[in-house]
């Protein structure tokens, strides 16, 4: 993609939070071992898409531009040596090509006045979005921690917004239980988190120079 | 801007909504009256209704398919041109064909009854792919092929690209064809680089033996050819044209629905019908010769996944669609002249394309037979 005035700038301090099970995969992964680039992949696929799609409100151009990302991270792997970089760099190349696609839509619908409703309105609060990215992901890694009981409830919940009444049904619970068994689950979660202090190392980002 | 780390605090405890410290609510004060867009975010994850629905797309997003995705995207990828020592180039060209003579066209004589079989939301964009023909007549198609060594070939296959060793064996001739819908690179026996675009076919030795390198193109390619002075490179358009080589990087259009040859060169020189090319012309061949400044990035656009439609008329950029969508297009009497101008990823289906492109006014449906009509 072309270069685009909004480009942005890392800065030098960034802090992320990147575990992969084995340390050597960026030193690796830098040395063009496909499997490694597979588990750097595996790990900030979804992240991206759900970045991308939150911006794009759609789907194929959202995989689109996160693919392009990852092709374009994999010709210069060689400049990578800390994952903090990996995941600054998909970020901000998925932010730009987002900017691009929704500069391009509009170039399209100005170029007509006629206006066309097709296009659902771009999302321009993109940092707040990369936020908004690492919190679901901080969610989604401490639920797995849980209890199995309290994951399960969550899960059902949160991922596939039953009702509680569903729920007692699939538990074989009352309802009141669950309800209870909800709360003291939301409850360890807050916990986990709070505990780990994973709010304070955890991230990310965002030095990114504001527009 | 305020640290991260709080931030991020601040917004989880907005979503299980718990009490902020005062410090805290600081903290989300600015951050909010920061950029009335913050707060449109806020407001959704502290809804209460975040982030259930949102995780049904994210687990939707199937690693595997986009694995395959991003392989395909790197076999296409442009690997940084700029070598040191090309000393020259020459080259010629001919040309001219018939623009098609599709530009109106009745519809009108269709049959009541005819109901199309798919519907325009299924109509993909192209992919990676193409047909091998061997000495023997013998073909393979290596869409879905898995790595490895063609058999009978001294050709291994490798994340969609096909690549030849130097042999000394014989010379016997392979062709490479792209269907419409299809991309393609090879690497041929001395080392130089073709990308083929779709419907495009290039016929060429599985080894360079004696002082001259053959290939012939119908349809559109890339050459990154690697230099040898000793052995000249050519390019035959068959019956239309010859241009000779020796360590470039340029760009042919020689499609046969197309009015001109182009030829653009990227790096190196070319000589076409005695006159010399720079970097950055296209030589436009069809009754005379015209060289004319290029547009470098548009031209060699196709191979990085991209249409680019600058200043490209209707006719021109259905004549792309066409290729990589694998469909027919036919025109409704009136359609108006439209020049168009952006660019758009080659990676969408056909219906996201086409929204794009009837914010111009021209507007499109999908009969049997995959033929689209646009009309007014």
């Amino acid at each position: 993609m072309t270069e685009c005035k909004m480009r942005v700038k890392l800065s030098a301090d960034l802090t992320i939070l990147t575990s992969y099970n084995d340390p050597d995969i960026i030193l690796r992964f830098s040395q063009g071992d496909e499997h490694a680039f597979r588990t750097i992949f595996n790990a900030q696929l979804q992240p991206l898409c759900y970045f991308a799609h939150k911006i794009l409100g759609q789907k194929e151009e959202a995989e689109d531009v996160v693919s392009t990302a990852f092709a374009v991270l994999w010709e210069r792997r060689a400049q990578f040596n800390n994952g903090g970089a990996i995941k600054s760099f998909l970020y901000v190349t998925v932010r730009n090509a987002c900017y691009d696609l929704i500069k391009h839509r509009q170039v399209v619908n100005n170029a007509q006045e006629t206006i066309t409703d097709i296009n659902s309105e771009p999302d321009i609060t993109i940092d707040a979005r990369i936020l908004q990215t690492e919190l679901l992901q901080l969610i989604l890694s401490e639920l797995k921690s849980l209890p199995e009981r309290s994951r399960q409830i969550l899960e059902y919940s949160f991922l596939e917004e039953r009702k509680t009444g569903e729920i007692a049904g699939l538990l074989s619970m009352s309802e009141a239980h669950v309800r209870m068994e909800k709360s003291r689950a939301l409850v360890q979660l807050r916990k986990l988190l709070l505990e780990k202090q994973l709010l304070e190392v955890v991230v990310i980002l965002l030095a990114l120079i504001k527009k | 801007m305020q640290p991260q780390p709080l931030l991020l605090r601040v917004l989880y405890k907005s979503w299980s909504q718990q009490p902020l410290s005062p410090e805290e609510s600081q903290a989300l004060t600015a951050w909010l009256s920061a950029d009335t867009h913050n707060q449109q975010v806020f407001t959704e994850i502290s809804s209460g209704q975040w982030p259930h629905h949102d995780l049904q797309y994210y687990h939707q997003v199937s690693p595997d398919k986009q694995w395959a995705r991003v392989q395909q995207k790197i076999a296409l990828q442009q690997r940084p041109v700029r070598k040191m020592r090309y000393q020259w180039a020459a080259a010629a060209a001919i040309a001219v064909l018939l623009v098609s003579g599709a530009t109106w066209y009745l519809i009108r004589h269709q049959p009541v009854f005819t109901k199309p079989t798919i519907q325009l939301a299924d109509i993909q964009p192209g992919k990676q792919g193409a047909t091998l023909t061997l000495a023997n007549g013998e073909k393979v198609v290596l869409d879905s092929l898995a790595n490895g060594q063609i058999s009978g070939t001294n050709a291994s296959l490798t994340n969609g690209q096909l690549s030849y060793k130097a042999s000394n064996t014989g010379t016997s001739y392979n062709t490479m064809t792209t269907p419409k819908g299809r991309q393609f690179v090879v690497v041929l026996p001395d080392g130089s680089k073709v990308w083929l675009n779709a419907q495009t076919s290039l016929r060429y030795p599985t080894a360079f033996i004696g002082p001259e390198r053959r290939v012939e193109i119908i349809g559109e390619a890339y050459f990154e050819i690697a230099p040898n002075a000793s052995q000249p490179f050519f390019v035959n358009i068959p019956g239309k044209a010859e241009i000779a080589v020796l360590g470039t990087s340029f760009n042919i259009n020689a499609y046969t629905d197309e009015s001109a040859i182009n030829t653009t060169l990227i790096d190196g020189a070319v000589k076409i019908q005695n006159t010399l090319l720079r970097p950055g012309q296209t030589a436009q061949l069809n009754t005379a010769l015209t060289i004319v400044n290029a547009d470098v990035e548009k031209v060699t656009a196709w191979k990085n996944g991209i249409f680019n439609f600058e200043g490209e008329s209707l006719q021109e950029v259905m004549r792309q669609l066409a290729r990589w969508y694998d469909i027919e297009v036919v025109y409704a009497p009136n359609v108006p002249n439209i020049i168009f101008g952006g660019k758009m990823s080659k990676d969408v289906p056909l219906a996201g394309l086409l929204r794009g492109l009837e914010a111009t006014g021209v507007h499109f449906r999908l009969e049997a037979g995959r033929r689209l009509v646009v009309y007014k």
